[in-house]
């Protein structure tokens, strides 16, 4: 088959002692990015783009890639530990993985999610090895109309994530959305809502929101208890999943290898949209939705597959089309650039060795990161250990640093604590984070694909209905709207009959305090 | 107590979106064949505006909010989240002025104070080694650019390498 | 306790006295400098600042940083580097288009020429106008018969709303008299991923961003705006050549906030013109297909920069584009 002897020629190439150097350094500084929030892929890459000026151009080539997807494994960690997501990608995974850590299952959660990155990250380049020309041609067909209508879907799984009222649920959504519009307007440059300070042209910030949203407001909640704060269960239950937790993880690893793969083609969605499509999947299709927020391993499985997977597919519009979809790959990009490759249609002919030596050194850098990371997973759940008194300190020292970090402005760490202050509010009222921080992720690419479309249509909405890609995106969200409404309704009925209420709109002992 | 912190929240959303519904129409919504900076913004304003709309009509009409079984706070239990707010907006206040070291010296001290007021001297020390290591991993090794203030120890521990 | 107290007094006043002899900057770059730039990744643009930030360290002795500030145009960039601090750690790699262009069509933030210090001028990117390869239309004549044919359905895309690419489209048409849309994009590459979708029909981007795609087959060059012929391209025609007196080239250039200290500014220019002038430069400049000429600096800049805003203006006028 011509894509093995391509294969065996790139393992050629990665293989090289010099080529696995690269990729462990590469790996091993993404893990860190990925860990250490602010701190993010794009800006460690800038400060070693001069190094790959020294070095030959496919090592280079290998080490940046490998602070790609390697950013993705440590995302989780700290997500996993503490509840705050390290990379957006990783913000669904506080949701279950800081359940799991808390029942004493950290080590679990870390588990499946370093071996569910492996798999899905090794099975995604064999995906692009066989099938990147194809897969780049269908992205194309993206157009903004269906950025757009994709853009809805996601927002409609927001719906899925909730644990409880769903008015609240999408009221986050809509305060998201226009926190994200907050900023310089791409196309006509007017200030909005940036009440004549200069911080603000560039945006809140999803950082600052997301530090203070779920590490300070976390925080904040936890210190009204009056005795000590035990936040997680002393009795660690194991360090790596059990066979149970590999049984119940198994298809949420496959399906989110799928969607993640197929999602990570569209440039600038990719993986965080990829993660949380695999957690509203995940809920869907279980047979028990109400362990979903508690510590489902399913999950954790899910998205963090799905976001390794999108993370491998993300490098194809690179590779065959020369598009870079965001910043982190437009760095690789000048990478390739310096030393006189041309990434785009003629790279496979024209240098297959960076083709098929990149891509193959991605399947080595994923062993290497599940063999950096599976060790480690002894030590950071150590820190599960840790008195509260002295964790809860680090934490706030960490999200400080960590959005000071990224625009040396203080501006940053008011804004942190403005969200802490809301995202407080917001948990005693049972206002969930996890829509508000999509939502505002999602926002400009929405706004954006919705002003390209209705200029391209002359006005007229029904191009997200005429052309098919949108129209099935938009029927599935229709879909899913329906049944989430229907859903919640036939529960809320079960539940008023056994006396509870899961809605938090039923009709408890009016007065209650 | 919740009540009241349920209204307030709900009344926050719903003035926050009648403000920005207001800005965007001075921003220009434009039409559906050439929509303006204003048009997002404007939707989705409207949106939230409907909903805390729905939830503040569904509270004032006494629908409640189901029970909590666990008792809600009391002021009691509120003393340390609002001192730890009160320490960190202290900090943002002196970050820049006092630099990295000092305040958060200032900080971890006034955390661990928060948490057990009992014992000043074990966390005059704990919160030295943390600012300590702290600062030598992120400016000197990593070299994250923190706020120098009035006493720049960056520059004096390089000028000592 | 006196003792004490003393020994703390005199710790202070040593670590203060430390401080102050530290305060002063003797050479400038001692931290990486941060050089802006008005797109999104991946553009030709984008590409050169990069590339021009990698060779200049041996040169600065400090590494240059670039940071993505897409929008506009190049508009929230410069917005953005008006209001920076002029230490000569905040620079942009802007072009024509937000300096000399849009400010005479739109109201912009800042005085292009005056909240600013021109430091160099590295390149120039010229625009041509390209269709799929597979397309129905052969030439610029055909794509303003069908615009006249369907008012409002041929669409054209370019980096940014008011790039030179949008701008020079927007001014045939008018001289034709026929409507197109203009649909934004914010950066070369989004818009050629559309136009390779069918979704945009025209791409009016740098020839730079479009030269892999016109070698592979997949664009088809219809024209180009410059004053010549582009090199590279000797058989497509410019618009002045197809009779339409449009020229607008897209230079770019180095700028910083205003009242930047003298010294500074020299150790820039001569830095960067170091990296321009390098043999491996120039060939990566060939290669990318944007030209470098003798870059002017400095004041002579400035003087430039003034006489092209004019000139603009007037072109906008006589296009009927602004009163």
């Amino acid at each position: 088959m011509d894509v093995l002897n391509s294969a065996l020629y790139g393992f050629q190439i990665s293989l090289q002692p010099i080529n696995l150097l690269y990729c462990l350094i590469g790996v091993i500084l993404g893990t860190l990015t990925g860990v250490l929030p602010g701190l993010g892929p794009s800006g460690t890459i800038a400060i070693l783009l001069p190094i790959t000026f020294h070095a030959p151009a496919v090592s280079s080539v290998i080490m940046l890639a490998g602070i790609f997807y390697g950013a993705q494994y440590g995302g989780s960690i700290t997500s996993i530990l503490v509840s705050i997501p390290g990379e957006p990608s990783s913000i669904v995974t506080c949701i279950d993985g800081h359940q799991m850590a808390r029942h004493g299952r950290a080590g679990p959660a870390l588990g499946i999610s370093a071996f569910g990155s492996f798999i899905a990250g090794t099975i995604g380049v064999i995906g692009l090895m066989l099938v990147a020309s194809p897969l780049a041609t269908m992205a194309l067909k993206f157009g903004p109309p269906e950025y757009f209508s994709l853009m809805i879907l996601g927002l409609i799984i927001l719906i899925y994530l909730t644990q409880k009222s769903l008015i609240k649920a999408i009221s986050m959504g809509a305060f998201g959305l226009i926190l994200s519009f907050f900023g310089m307007d791409i196309v006509s440059a007017q200030p909005r809502f940036a009440f004549g300070v200069d911080e603000l042209l560039d945006g809140v910030g999803i950082v600052p929101i997301a530090m203070g949203l779920f590490g300070v407001a976390e925080t904040l909640v936890n210190l009204e208890q009056t005795e000590e704060v035990k936040l997680f269960e002393t009795q660690i239950k194991g360090l790596l999943p059990s066979r149970k937790d590999w049984a119940d993880s198994f298809w949420p690893l496959i399906r989110g290898t799928v969607i993640g793969f197929f999602l990570g083609i569209l440039p600038g969605g990719g993986a965080i949209l990829a993660s949380f499509v695999s957690y509203a999947v995940e809920k869907k299709v279980t047979k028990h939705p109400e362990k979903f927020g508690k510590g489902a391993i399913e999950g954790v499985a899910g998205p963090e597959s799905a976001n390794n997977a999108a993370s491998s597919t993300g490098f194809i519009p690179l590779l065959t089309l020369g598009i870079p979809a965001n910043v982190v790959l437009a760095m690789l990009f000048a990478g390739l650039l310096i030393h006189n490759i041309t990434p785009g249609p003629l790279l496979l002919k024209e240098h297959p060795d960076v083709f098929w030596g990149v891509i193959t050194s991605m399947y080595t850098g994923n062993i290497l990161l599940l063999l950096l990371n599976l060790p480690l997973i002894g030590m950071w759940v150590q820190i599960t250990k840790l008195p509260y008194r002295l964790l809860f300190p680090l934490i706030i020292l960490f999200c400080v640093v960590g959005v000071y970090s990224i625009k040396n402005t203080v501006f940053d760490v008011w804004i942190m604590l403005i969200f802490g202050a809301i995202g407080y509010f917001m948990k005693k009222c049972d206002y969930e984070p996890a829509p508000l921080t999509l939502a505002y992720v999602l926002g400009p690419m929405l706004e954006q694909s919705l002003r390209q479309s209705l200029i391209m249509s002359n006005g007229t909405a029904s191009i997200f209905l005429v052309r098919p890609i949108s129209l099935i995106a938009l029927v599935v969200a229709a879909f899913l709207l329906v049944t989430a409404f229907t859903g919640f309704a036939k529960q809320k009925r079960l539940q008023v009959v056994e006396g509870e209420d899961p809605l938090g709109q039923g009709m408890g002992p009016p007065g209650s305090e | 107590m919740k009540r009241w912190m349920n209204r307030i929240s709900t009344l926050f959303l719903f003035g926050f979106s009648v403000f920005i519904l207001s800005l965007s129409l001075r921003l220009k919504v434009g039409s559906f064949k050439n929509p303006g900076a204003g048009f997002a913004p404007f939707l989705a304003s409207l949106l939230l505006l409907s909903l805390s709309g729905v939830i503040l009509v569904k509270d004032l009409l006494g629908v409640s909010e189901r029970d909590q079984k666990v008792p809600f706070v009391t002021w009691k239990n509120l003393i340390k989240p609002i001192n730890l707010m009160l320490a960190l907006i202290g900090y943002g206040l002196l970050f820049t002025v006092l630099g990295y070291v000092v305040a958060t010296f200032l900080l971890m001290l006034a955390m661990f104070i928060i948490y057990q007021p009992k014992r000043w001297g074990p966390h005059v020390i704990t919160a030295f080694i943390i600012v300590g290591v702290s600062f030598l991993i992120f400016d000197v090794w990593l070299r994250v650019p923190l706020p120098k203030g009035i006493f720049d120890f960056s520059s004096f521990i390089r000028s000592w390498w | 306790m006196k003792t004490r107290q003393t020994i703390l007094l005199i710790a202070c006043a040593i670590l203060l006295g430390l401080n102050v002899s530290m305060a002063a900057e003797p050479n400038y770059p001692t931290k990486p400098v941060e050089l802006s730039v008005g797109v999104e990744p991946g553009g030709g643009i984008d590409l050169s600042a990069r590339m021009i930030a990698e060779r200049i360290k041996p040169h600065l002795g400090q590494e240059m940083v670039v940071v993505n500030k897409p929008g506009a145009g190049g508009r929230v960039a410069l917005t953005f580097l008006s209001k920076a601090k002029p230490d000569g750690y905040s620079l942009t790699s802007v072009g024509d288009p937000a300096i000399v262009l849009i400010p005479h069509l739109e109201k912009v933030m800042y005085d292009p020429i005056d909240d600013f210090t021109s430091v160099i001028q590295y390149g120039s990117f010229n625009i041509g106008y390209s269709v799929l390869a597979d397309s129905p239309f052969q030439s610029i004549k055909d794509l303003i018969a069908f615009a006249r044919a369907n008012p409002e359905k041929l669409t054209v895309c370019s980096m940014a709303v008011d790039s030179p690419g949008s701008i020079g489209f927007q001014a045939m048409a008018l001289h034709e008299g026929v409507k197109v849309k203009i649909v934004p994009f914010s950066g070369s590459g989004p818009a050629i991923s559309a136009v390779l979708g069918g979704h945009v029909t025209v791409a009016g981007t740098s020839l730079s961003s479009q030269m892999p795609h016109i070698k592979a087959k997949k664009f088809r060059l219809l024209a180009v705006m410059g004053d010549e012929r582009d090199p590279a391209y000797p058989e497509t025609p410019t618009l002045k050549e197809l009779g339409y007196p449009i020229v607008l080239e897209s230079w770019y250039y180095i700028y910083g906030p205003k009242n930047m200290e003298k010294p500074v500014v020299k150790k820039l220019e001569e830095a960067f013109r170091k990296v321009i002038d390098s043999p491996e430069f120039t060939k990566f400049a060939q290669e990318r297909l944007f030209w470098v000429k003798r870059p002017v600096a400095g004041e002579d800049l400035r003087t430039a920069l003034v006489r092209r805003h004019k000139e603009h203006g007037e072109l906008l006028k006589k296009l009927g584009m602004i009163k």
